[in-house]
């Protein structure tokens, strides 16, 4: 179908008739303001063919003006194969339907309606009015404001007519219902074995490989166990026949012989021994004996010995007794003489000792008297000096202009002085210029005028005389004058009461008195400090002339004293008390020098005393310890014979040594038994031949113990039937494994099966959607080079395939991308069904507003290219962007109203 | 005087049979102790006294005591048949192996176990068996040589019991272990020589047998499932040696080439003509050629699921079957549609590609047919 003209007339917003005409096979493009009714046209245009003329449905009433609510008209050519039809339908009021056919018929009402259906292949609307899938194709192709972007909405009725068209060209490839349920049975089947993701075998294949792995485990440990039995028996086997060698029993009876044989001889040969060992230990007793009475005899010796000889000791100690006291005697009277003249030395001593003292003492009083004339000078000339100062600090209190005063004085006077300056600043200074002779006739009054004088100061009023010429009054204008003056007046008065306080005349005198007073008390600190110097303080007085006084009384009572000591009226001078003193000391020291001498006599003497007396006591214990021990000695010689004499003891020596003679044969008899074999080979012999029994035994029971233990190792594997455990184990494996290899071979089976079905069915869907895929791609290449799409079998565009080779799913690109992709499959199913024998219009109203720049001018290319083969008309507000497309451009223009007459 | 016995070899007691299910392995062992049973009866039916076992009465050395004890109680249940038991090579004598371990338990009294290679008087002294019990799974030595040297009064009927090969694989039969010497009765002066290992009944020479196992325990075995009976005249007369009976299931191998649904049908009627009895019957069937798919499933139907009922164990080998795709097959998969081009995807792989490949398409193929087919089932 290609669209030719539109009129309407009372048809929504158009209350007056306008109409389109000049549709052409190509590119159509109407563009216009948002509020001109594009979208209008669209909505006549599906009013014209699929609505019903005579509904009232509520779609039906939107239809019309709101303001005029006239009926709408509508009237539509568009031109088929057969050629040009014209339908012109008015709704609501006066409803009628009208279709023109190129053959020059005119079919009214349902009739012209059917014919339409037939004609465009869409169903009869409901009483709701027409519905998506009541347009079939045309919902598709036809694309209202605001609908171009998301899937495509294709209506079962759409979907069989391209169905039928892509039938047309690819045959029939899909396998129906049935053949799309038979991969899923399979995959199903397939999944009850393996997990689809993974390929890892789950369920009962799962379970069985692993049955099949614990079976494998369970016949190793068998085959152990077996392995294990086998290796019992050998062991068992052996450890019998090693048992019965072992028991066999030569062995052990000639080793038995034997170990009784020597133990015989051990017994023989160790009594031997016990008895050999018993003569030779009678032996030594004797020689003990013998060796015991020889000592007795020789100790007996041995004492009387000693009696002689502590007899002459004793005769000794009594001679040197004797020697030692004489010795002492003598030494005692020399040491007496000699202890006389130390005492007379010691008198001589201590006389010449005193002898120094008194002229000591006597040289101290020189020494006194002597200090007291010195002391006697010195106190003169210091009180002297105490009478100056004394005289000096009366002459000094007698004035009385003090530090204090002649400050305060001076203050005063300077204070009037400033007065006085004031007033002269103030007061009228009269200069006279004239001989001196004239001046001092002129007489002032009220001021006076020094003569010679030539200018005054008058602060009061004054008057000249003037000789010869009277009086000139002056009358001094001067601010305050009066208290200035009087300030004046205090000030000389404050300084005349202090003056006369002081008892000065005047300030000079003031000031004479005071340098008079200082002087004075100089003179007084002088004369101080000279009887200072004098009389000086030390440790035990203090300065001045009284304290000096004292310490000379002092000193003379001690002189006093000193000459009533030494019984002396008059002290001889000093250098007579020198040469005294020096004569006695001269004196002392060779009295002492000499009693040194008798003294040094003395240590000799008093030695030799001492030693004899120690020597004395010695001697006399000497004499006695050994008469006491002669004493001793006797009482044990008698003790000793009363006990066994002498001759006993020689007969006793005697016995003892025949009986050694005796022992020593019996000895040497016993010996004479030994023979070649010793006590320890025999032990060494006894010992290896129990070892080797009592080891053959141990052998015995070890191997016993070691058949028991195989014994019960065997016995335990004998319950089990390890063979026939094994036999079975090894059926149950090889079934399992049986098991496993066929659901192995199920898996791979079905696995192949399954590919290949879903590799034919995506072929076949290829296939089946290759015309509108074919279609597409060249435009899309234009749009997204090296993309590709995806549709599915009902044909809804699935996914986008980048260049990259990245899948994104349909719905999550951009609007604007979804709506140009869903444009190009329009295209691609008008140009179908176009070369179908069917040409379709392709309607965009007010597309492609959200595409870039880039996107907007290939969609423009992709238009134009399209547009060779289908009818396109474009309806778009965007009248300079949509300027680029080219195409024809059309506009509405007014119709007569005659042509559509409303009701 | 004439000495008449029973010679008997391989019981095979407590084999385990590992391809069969539990079931059906519980029948086949519980048929080797029916055996046993059978030979009692055999022996009193026909007056004989002594039952000779030339070796491998048990199938392994180690066997859980109720199957060592199983043989002996029901040999128990025959008091006046004397027993000779002797090891063989499955279960050769051991020190405190087996054979100790069930006399040191005690045997019944019916029952003789001759683990030395000496001589036993039996029938008052006029006869004397020589056992040649084997004391290693492998001998090198003919443990029958002994049997030359034993000298016994004149008159005694010698008659020998041995477990071996007479001949080996080799050239040089002197090489294989438990090597015999088939001439032993002649140089032993043996009136018989009772032998055992071999399954299948054997004559070797007038005096020398194997009488092979008393129940079939294996596929493709040939004479088993007998005893012999023997009776002997005297010291040098040929003894009279007679098969009996003892098996109680027949074991058969088949081979069948198949092509067509009527080749099948043929087959499951021949399977159902193979015995009167087919539950004492074990098949093992190999099957080669190629099935359409639908012919496929119509085998799997009417043999393997339909006729192995009747047996008391069908095993189908169908490693040499190939399905064959056949056009009406793939047509009814599909015609057209993306089904129909994996379903030539799989053919293809069943034709073109390696081995492995090739198999696993092929089933492939043949499930998508099922799966197929059972949708359709399904939906109509």
């Amino acid at each position: 179908m290609k669209l030719r003209s539109l009129a309407v007339h009372q048809f929504k917003k158009f209350a007056e008739p306008v109409r389109l005409d000049g549709l052409q096979d190509g590119l159509n493009v109407v563009v216009g303001p948002n509020e001109m009714g594009k979208s209008t046209l669209l909505d006549a245009l599906r009013a014209a063919l699929f609505e019903r003329h005579n509904s009232s449905a509520q779609p039906i009433r939107a239809l019309q003006n709101v303001r005029n609510q006239a009926a709408p008209v509508v009237e539509l050519a568009f031109e088929l194969d057969a050629g040009v039809y014209r339908i012109r339908k008015r709704f609501l009021k006066k409803a009628y339907a009208q279709l023109d056919c190129p053959d020059g018929r005119r079919l009214e009402g349902d009739a012209a309606e059917e014919a339409l259906r037939e004609l465009l292949n869409f169903t009869e609307p409901g009483k709701q009015g027409a519905k998506p899938e009541t347009l079939g194709m045309w919902n598709v192709l036809w694309v209202q404001q605001g609908q171009s972007f998301g899937a495509l909405e294709i209506p079962d009725a759409a979907r069989s007519n391209l169905h039928n068209a892509l039938e047309a060209e690819v045959g029939r490839v899909l396998g129906g219902s049935r053949g799309q349920k038979l991969p899923q049975r399979i995959e199903q089947q397939l999944s009850e074995l393996v997990t689809p993701s993974t390929n890892r075998p789950k369920g009962d294949y799962k379970a069985q490989i692993e049955r099949q792995s614990a079976l494998e485990n369970e016949l190793e440990e068998l085959r152990r166990r077996r392995t294990d039995l086998s290796r019992a028996l050998e062991e068992l086997e052996e450890a019998q026949e090693k048992l019965t060698r072992l028991s066999s029993g030569e062995q052990d009876k000639a080793d038995k012989e034997e170990l009784e044989a020597a133990r015989k001889r051990q017994t023989q040969l160790a009594e031997l021994e016990a008895r050999i060992e018993a003569a030779e230990s009678e032996f030594e007793l004797r020689k003990g004996k013998l060796e015991q009475a020889q000592r007795i005899l020789s100790e007996r010796g041995q004492l009387k010995e000693k009696i002689d000889l502590e007899q002459k000791a004793l005769q000794q100690s009594q001679k040197s007794l004797e020697d030692a006291q004489a010795q002492e005697e003598q030494a005692r009277k020399k040491l007496e003489g000699l202890r006389a003249a130390i005492r007379s030395a010691e008198q001589a001593v201590a006389k010449a000792d005193e002898e120094v003292t008194r002229n000591r003492r006597l040289l101290t009083a020189v020494g006194y008297k002597e200090q007291i004339a010195d002391l006697d000078k010195r106190l003169e000339k210091a009180q002297e000096a105490e009478a100056r100062q004394r005289e000096a600090l009366q002459a000094a209190a007698a004035i009385l202009v003090t530090d204090e005063v002649i400050s305060a004085i001076r203050k005063a006077a300077k204070d009037l002085d400033t007065m006085e300056g004031r007033l002269s600043a103030a007061a009228t200074r009269i200069s006279f210029d004239m001989s001196s002779e004239h001046l001092s006739r002129i007489e002032i009054e009220g001021a006076e005028r020094a003569p010679e004088q030539t200018t005054i100061e008058v602060i009061e009023p004054a008057s000249l005389s003037i000789p010869d010429y009277g009086r000139v009054s002056i009358e001094p204008a001067i601010k305050d004058r009066d208290k200035l003056l009087q300030d004046q007046r205090d000030a000389r008065k404050a300084l005349q009461k202090f003056l006369e306080e002081a008892g000065a005349r005047s300030l000079k005198d003031a000031e004479d008195q005071y340098h008079r007073r200082r002087n004075l008390i100089q003179n007084a600190e002088l004369a101080r400090q000279e009887a200072e110097l004098n009389a000086p303080a030390d440790d035990e007085r203090d300065a001045g002339a009284q304290a000096l006084v004292d310490h000379i009384e002092g000193l003379k009572q001690r002189l006093q004293r000193q000459l009533e000591d030494l019984e002396l009226e008059e002290l001889p001078d000093r250098k007579e008390a020198e040469e005294a003193l020096r004569q006695a000391e001269e004196q002392a020291v060779s009295a002492r020098e000499e009693l040194e001498t008798v003294r040094a006599g003395l240590a000799g003497p008093e030695e030799a005393l001492n030693w004899s007396q120690s020597e004395l006591g010695a001697a006399k214990s000497r004499c006695n310890e050994s008469r006491e021990r002669l004493e001793n000695l006797h009482k044990q010689l008698k003790e000793a014979e009363d006990a066994r004499s002498v001759e006993a003891l020689q007969a006793d020596v005697q016995t003892a040594r025949n009986e050694i003679a005796r022992q020593e044969e019996v000895l040497e008899e016993l010996k004479g038994q030994r023979t070649e074999e010793t006590l320890p080979q025999l032990e060494a012999r006894v010992e290896r031949l129990e070892k080797a029994l009592q080891e053959r035994r141990e052998k015995r029971e070890a191997v016993k113990v070691q058949i028991s233990g195989l014994k019960s190792r065997v016995e335990a594997a004998e319950g089990v039937g390890l063979d026939e455990e094994i036999e079975k184990k090894a059926r149950e494996h090889e079934l399992c494994e049986a098991d496993v290899s066929r659901m192995k071979r199920e898996v791979d089976v079905l696995s192949l099966l399954l590919k290949t079905l879903r590799d034919a069915e995506q072929e076949a869907k290829e296939r089946y959607l290759s015309p509108v895929l074919n279609r597409v791609r060249p435009y899309l290449q234009l749009l997204f080079p090296g993309a590709d799409i995806r549709i599915d079998e009902n044909l809804q565009i699935t996914e986008v395939v980048r260049a990259d080779g990245y899948e994104e799913p349909f719905h999550v690109l951009s609007m604007g991308t979804q709506e140009q992709i869903a444009i190009l499959v329009r295209l691609a199913f008008a140009e179908m069904l176009s070369e179908q024998g069917h040409p379709a219009t392709v309607i965009l109203d007010d597309a492609l507003v959200f595409s870039d720049d880039s996107r907007i001018g290939r969609m423009f290319d992709i238009l134009n290219h399209a547009a060779r083969n289908t009818q396109i008309l474009i309806l778009t507000c965007r009248e300079k962007l949509f300027e680029e497309l080219g195409g024809q451009s059309l506009s509405l223009e007014a119709a007569s109203s005659e042509e559509l007459v409303s009701a | 005087m004439t000495i008449r016995f029973i010679h008997t070899s391989d019981w095979q007691i407590g084999k385990v049979f590992r391809f069969v299910d539990q079931s059906t392995m519980g029948l086949l062992q519980e048929a080797r102790l029916k055996a046993i049973t059978r030979l009692g009866e055999l022996a009193q039916q026909h007056d004989v006294q002594h039952v000779l076992v030339a070796g491998d009465v048990y199938d392994k050395l180690a066997l859980s005591p109720r199957s060592l004890n199983q043989p002996l109680e029901r040999m128990r249940k025959f008091p006046q048949v004397q027993w000779h038991l002797m090891p063989g090579n499955h279960d050769y004598y051991q020190p405190n192996g087996l054979w100790d371990q069930l006399l040191h338990k005690g045997l019944p009294e019916n029952v003789r176990v001759h683990v030395k290679p000496e001589p036993d008087s039996l029938e008052d002294g006029r006869v004397v068996l020589l056992p040649a019990p084997l004391h290693h799974r492998r001998q090198l030595n003919d443990l029958t040589a002994y049997m030359d040297d034993v000298e016994v009064d004149e008159g005694v009927i010698r008659i020998g019991m041995a477990h071996g090969s007479v001949r080996g694989f080799g050239r040089d039969d002197r090489n294989v272990t438990n090597y015999i010497a088939p001439d032993r009765p002649e140089r032993a002066g043996l009136s018989y020589l009772a032998l055992g290992d071999w399954h299948g009944q054997m004559k070797l020479n007038d005096r020398c047998w194997y009488s092979g196992t008393p129940e079939t325990d294996a596929f493709n075995s040939s004479g088993t499932g007998e005893a012999l009976l023997v009776e002997i005249e005297g010291r040098d007369a040929v003894p009279s040696v007679t098969p009996l009976s003892t098996g109680h299931y027949n074991w058969i191998s088949l081979s069948e080439r198949i092509t067509d649904r009527d080749a099948v049908d043929v087959l499951a009627e021949k399977l159902r003509g193979l015995a009167d009895e087919p539950e004492r019957v074990l098949v093992r069937l190999d099957v080669e050629g190629t099935l359409a798919l639908d012919d496929l499933q119509y085998f799997e139907d009417q043999v393997v699921e339909g006729v192995s009922a009747a047996f008391c164990y069908l095993r189908v080998n169908t490693d040499g079957l190939f399905p064959h795709a056949s056009e009406e097959d793939m047509d009814r998969i599909d015609r057209s549609g993306f089904v129909r081009s994996a379903a030539d995807e799989l053919k293809r792989l069943s034709e073109e590609s390696d081995e492995e490949t090739r198999s696993i398409a092929a089933e492939a193929l043949q499930r998508l047919y099922i799966e197929h087919m059972k949708m359709q089932g399904g939906t109509q």
